[in-house]
């Protein structure tokens, strides 16, 4: 990777820019590794990440994601009817952690339309003040949705999130599982190849990523020159339109 | 089709109009449900009672009378005062039902011991589906 980064970085400048040192090119190589990630996962209008047909977030961090079954044991029942929550912190491993949130998936079963053997269904994201409009009161709301919703509520602890999902009163919630990504391994000098592993010391992110990653941290280190002659702003904002 | 049907082609159609319908601006059962007796009540104003005189709004329900069947009672008692028996008949004072929309006929029956001599000519008949 540092090869790379100092071949291309020549080639752009035509060896009239100052080099850097390894750990200088390795911090650049890492912060462009997370923005890759970033820019994969939120796009250029920062959206919600969607996983399902999102064939480039499945090519190129298939190797981060992580579907993560939630016990039951571990699913703790909210203030409403069908309301359920969870904890990272109990219900994430530490040695595959949680970086960016992807999806939520809950199975049901359904009395109208009656559906007896569970779906698997992807949950929308709702705001937590909206919470209540979905919730089952009776008297007041018996509400009707096709998909869960789900909202994040408390940040317990750096790390941590409480995650609140909702089915809708004709539905019963049979499982769960969360959807996100790891973060990458650190990019040392002695990194060795990518080899469909989450290993320290191992490359995270597949090899047709690097140059892509490269690209980005020669651009920010053109970037950190200020030297305008490299239209390093522009080239960013075509990365991330990219 | 059932309220719960009702409450999905609602939401349906809100959430065609504007997006916000489907969660800042989410409305409860209880308000849909406000909202489809109002329009049950619209539709039925519109088209049944929507004309100038009583015989027009008789003749556009009896013309649904398929459509109305549900709605249309045939078997609904006039209500009398308690105390109505202590009172000579034709001063008895009657109440319409409470759940009446639209009164499309009323009958009654009676029995005559003797025919009444008319002395003078004062009789007045009243034809009540002219009335307002």
């Amino acid at each position: 990777m540092i090869q790379s980064f100092l071949q291309y970085y020549d080639r752009v400048t035509n060896y009239t820019a100052p080099g850097y040192e390894n750990s200088e090119i390795l911090l650049f190589l890492n912060n462009a590794q997370d923005e890759f990630i970033r820019n994969i996962l939120y796009g250029k209008e920062n959206q919600f990440p969607i996983l399902q047909g999102n064939q480039r977030l499945e090519a190129d961090l298939f190797s981060l994601i992580t579907t993560k079954s939630i016990s039951n044991t571990d699913i703790s029942v909210g203030n409403w009817i069908n309301h359920f929550k969870f904890n990272t912190t109990t219900t994430i491993p530490t040695a595959r952690p949680l970086q960016y949130f992807v999806d939520l998936l809950v199975t049901l079963t359904r009395t109208y339309p009656t559906v007896s053997s569970g779906y698997k269904l992807s949950c929308e994201h709702i705001n937590p003040r909206d919470a209540s409009k979905f919730a089952y009161i009776e008297g007041i709301n018996k509400p009707h949705f096709i998909n869960p919703v789900y909202w994040i509520e408390t940040y317990l602890t750096i790390g941590s999130k409480e995650f609140n999902f909702m089915v809708d009163s004709y539905s019963t919630k049979s499982a769960a599982w969360l959807v996100y990504t790891a973060p990458p391994k650190v990019i040392t000098a002695t990194m060795t190849e990518f080899d469909n592993t989450y290993t320290d010391g191992i490359m995270s992110l597949p090899s047709h990523t690097h140059q892509m990653i490269v690209d980005i941290a020669v651009r920010q280190a053109l970037q950190a020159m200020q030297d305008t002659r490299y239209q390093t702003q522009l080239a960013e904002q075509q990365i991330k339109n990219e | 089709m059932k309220l719960i049907d009702l409450q999905i082609l609602f939401q349906q159609k809100s959430e065609d109009i504007s997006s916000a319908f489907k969660d800042i601006e989410r409305p409860s059962t209880f308000i849909i449900v406000n909202y489809l007796n109002k329009a049950v009540d619209r539709f039925l104003r519109e088209r049944y009672l929507n004309y100038a005189t009583h015989v027009e709004k008789v003749t556009a329900i009896l013309r649904d009378t398929d459509l109305l069947r549900n709605l249309i009672k045939t078997t609904a008692t006039l209500n009398t005062e308690a105390d109505a028996t202590t009172l000579f008949p034709y001063q008895r004072t009657t109440y319409l039902p409470d759940d009446l929309m639209l009164l499309l006929s009323v009958s009654c029956n009676y029995r005559r011991s003797a025919v009444p001599p008319i002395a003078t000519n004062n009789l007045v008949i009243t034809d009540f589906v002219t009335q307002e």
